[in-house]
């Protein structure tokens, strides 16, 4: 049986939705870098679903990039949060304040 | 495109009903029917013996954080050379040149991670 | 790849290994960083002058993925500018912070590419990697300050818009490749027109116009950047508020006119109602402002619903490009009276790096301490304003009229109203400058570093020359949409 395009659209959709809902409403840092990494997987659904839908590699090739550049950004991501919890000790988002106005 | 029929419409929605029904129902029923205690002793690790001292979660040093950052960049990068390895035959010359130009770029940054010393272990 | 695909990446070829060479050298350089400094600004000339000298060339190269004409050339070189700008102001300002590094110019040398990989691209893969290229290199430039709380905020503020929106981009993006099987431009925007308007185009073009306005700092998405500013080391705050813009609206520009060109009608009307609400914002934020940083964040805020306002009209042209080119010419004029601004700022930290506040107070009686600074300062508050004389004015009035072009007068009407409101705060901190009294005396200065009085002078050369000899610049703008339409 051939899954049809459709069930890929609605996974990556809810995917999408929870991932930013998760970047909007929760407070962990921690959390929302996860949260990102969640939207950019459920594109990564869509791309290779729909690689698949119109028979070219093109979608497959744009996710190896996707791949990497959601490395480079958690890894730059895990930095600034070192840095940050160095100098204020906490992780959670709405402490950030300091600038103002 | 093809349309999913109703049919697996149907089943897939009867699946997830009977899921979610069922997993509801076990919380509920424990919830009921599990006796319960407010002693305050239930909150510890242990209800007798040694009281635990200190944090169970221990800062790790930083390093094993930069070195799973690098791993996963380095790593990640790998990924690049597998649809190179198989169309290799028709990119010829050029392709391999090309693999050691990026190769290069990453040679940079293993040597500036080097010299900055992230690589040396106490 | 042939090696006749490499002649288009000259310039972006010249920055990288520029890059390369800063962080391998950078390891055995103690103090002194003026090595890298000079690599940088040397790549960053080089690139630029190679740029003007492929001038005239049409290419196609990577299949596709990467062109050569006119409007790649004009970003080049615009892009080479603000770069070397800002590695001019950098290192005096950088050494008072008490953290000069030579990763900085690495990190800037690649953001400049990323930025020319942007206007370059003609293929939605290209664009992606290069406006990430740019991003995260940006997230660490802001967080440069490493044991700055602020800088640290800056940082993280702006990582996490930034990856929610380029995250939103992409997956309109992929809602493209999926209709069209495609990612070249010219491919996917004939075979959208092909298949007609619908309501998935209509939401793909929703979604990489909302994550490309948080890049841009469209109003609704414009949370980030007076924080990300005001937290940033100055020099960079002065990079990001002109490179990343122009680099987004280079992008923009390309991939609605050819991508979205069959949904115009659709973002024609999103765009004026965004340039509206982002003028609106950007001028009542700015006027409340008592700090000079986040004042010249909510102005560029105000900047970019000007350059909105511009595409809007250019969705209801048609063929007639002459809001884009418009847009060309504004950024341009835009990036030197915006670098030169926040040069002065950059300038006076150095000058006091523990009272300088960038409060309007500290400007009190600049004209009497530092004559010099204060009369640039002047002359780019004025040019933010749009005084006659100035580039600011010329860019305005060639913005506007083309949004009059459009049968869109009363936009116009709205810009040039916005315009005079902005007067009041531009024009209070030269009230400050040069008619109030400071209310502490400060020390007496140290000399300005000479790479920093260059890039001042250069930037106010730049504001003169464009506001009395528009033609230059008017020029280039033209023949970047030359044969856009051949």
């Amino acid at each position: 049986m051939v899954i049809p395009i459709e069930w890929y659209l609605v996974l990556s959709a809810f995917l999408f939705a929870i991932g930013a809902a998760g970047v909007l409403m929760r407070r962990n840092l921690f959390i929302v870098l996860f949260s990102i990494e969640l939207m950019m997987n459920a594109v990564n659904i869509n791309l290779v679903g729909f690689s698949r839908l119109h028979e070219n590699l093109i979608g497959q090739n744009f996710v190896l990039f996707t791949m990497t550049v959601a490395a480079a950004e958690a890894a730059i991501g895990l930095a600034i949060v070192t840095a940050l919890y160095r100098n204020r000790r906490t992780l959670m988002v709405d402490m950030f304040d300091v600038m103002k106005g | 495109m093809i349309s999913p029929s109703v049919d697996l419409i149907v089943q897939f929605g009867l699946m997830f009903a009977i899921g979610a029904i069922v997993a509801v129902a076990l919380i509920t029923i424990a919830h009921i029917l599990a006796p319960t205690s407010k002693n305050p002793n239930k909150g510890l690790p242990y209800e007798c013996g040694v009281l635990p001292d200190g944090d169970a979660r221990l800062p790790y040093n930083v390093h094993f954080y930069l070195v799973a950052v690098l791993f996963v960049l380095f790593d990640l990068e790998a990924v690049f050379m597998y649809p190179w390895a198989v169309s290799l035959a028709k990119l010829g010359t050029v392709g391999l040149i090309e693999m050691f130009l990026f190769i290069f770029i990453l040679l940079v940054g293993y040597f500036y991670a080097w010299k900055k010393g992230v690589l040396e272990w106490e | 790849m042939t090696t006749q695909d490499l002649i288009p990446i000259i310039p972006e070829l010249i920055l990288v290994l520029a890059a390369c060479l800063v962080l391998v050298v950078e390891p055995f350089l103690k103090v002194d960083k003026t090595a890298n400094v000079a690599i940088a600004l040397t790549a960053l000339l080089a690139s630029g002058v190679v740029a003007v000298g492929l001038a005239g060339r049409e290419q196609a190269a990577f299949t596709n993925m990467i062109v050569l004409n006119e409007y790649a050339i004009f970003f080049k070189v615009l892009f080479a500018a603000a770069g070397a700008l800002t590695v001019m102001m950098s290192p005096r300002y950088l050494e008072a912070s008490g953290r000069h590094m030579g990763e900085y110019y690495a990190l800037l040398l690649f953001a400049v590419v990323g930025m020319d990989v942007m206007a370059a691209s003609r293929d939605l893969i290209a664009f992606y990697v290069g406006l990430e290229l740019m991003a995260v290199s940006s997230y660490l430039l802001a967080g440069f300050l490493r044991y700055q709380v602020r800088s640290n905020e800056a940082a993280m503020k702006y990582f996490l818009t930034g990856a929610f929106a380029s995250a939103i981009t992409l997956y309109g993006i992929s809602l493209v490749y999926g209709m069209t099987g495609a990612t070249n431009y010219e491919q996917v925007g004939a075979s959208l027109l092909a298949s007609g308007d619908s309501l998935a185009v209509g939401l793909a073009t929703a979604l990489v116009l909302v994550g490309m306005g948080f890049k841009v700092s469209v109003a609704p998405f414009h949370m980030w950047t007076p924080d990300v500013y005001q937290g940033a080391p100055t020099p960079v705050a002065a990079f990001f508020s002109v490179g990343p813009k122009a680099a987004g609206f280079s992008a923009m520009l390309m991939v609605f006119l050819t991508v979205f060109e069959v949904s115009s009608p659709t973002w024609s009307v999103l765009f004026i109602v965004l340039a509206i609400l982002t003028m609106f914002v950007g001028n009542a934020f700015a006027l409340t402002q008592k700090n000079v940083k986040r004042m010249l964040a909510y102005s560029s805020i105000a900047h970019v619903g000007y350059l909105l306002a511009g595409l809007g009209a250019l969705g209801r042209s048609g063929t007639d490009l002459v809001a884009g080119e418009s847009i060309l010419f504004y950024l341009a004029a835009y990036t030197f009276m915006n670098l030169g601004a926040f040069g002065i700022l950059a300038y006076l930290k150095t000058q006091q790096p523990a009272t300088f506040k960038y409060s309007l107070a500290d400007f009190a009686g600049l004209g009497r301490r530092s004559p010099w600074a204060a009369v640039l300062m002047g002359l780019f508050m004025f040019s933010l304003t749009g005084m006659p004389g100035t580039a600011g004015f010329v860019g305005k009035l060639y913005l506007f009229s083309s949004v009059v072009k459009a049968d869109l007068a009363w936009l116009a009407v709205i810009a040039v109203l916005f315009s005079a409101v902005s007067a009041y705060y531009y024009l209070r901190v030269i009230v400050y400058m040069f008619f109030r009294e400071p209310e502490v005396e400060y020390a007496t200065k140290e000399p300005i570093s000479g790479p920093l009085a260059a890039s001042l002078a250069l930037s106010a050369v730049g504001v003169v020359v464009i506001g009395l000899l528009p033609a230059w610049v008017l020029d280039a703008a033209q023949s970047s949409f030359g044969n856009f339409f051949g």
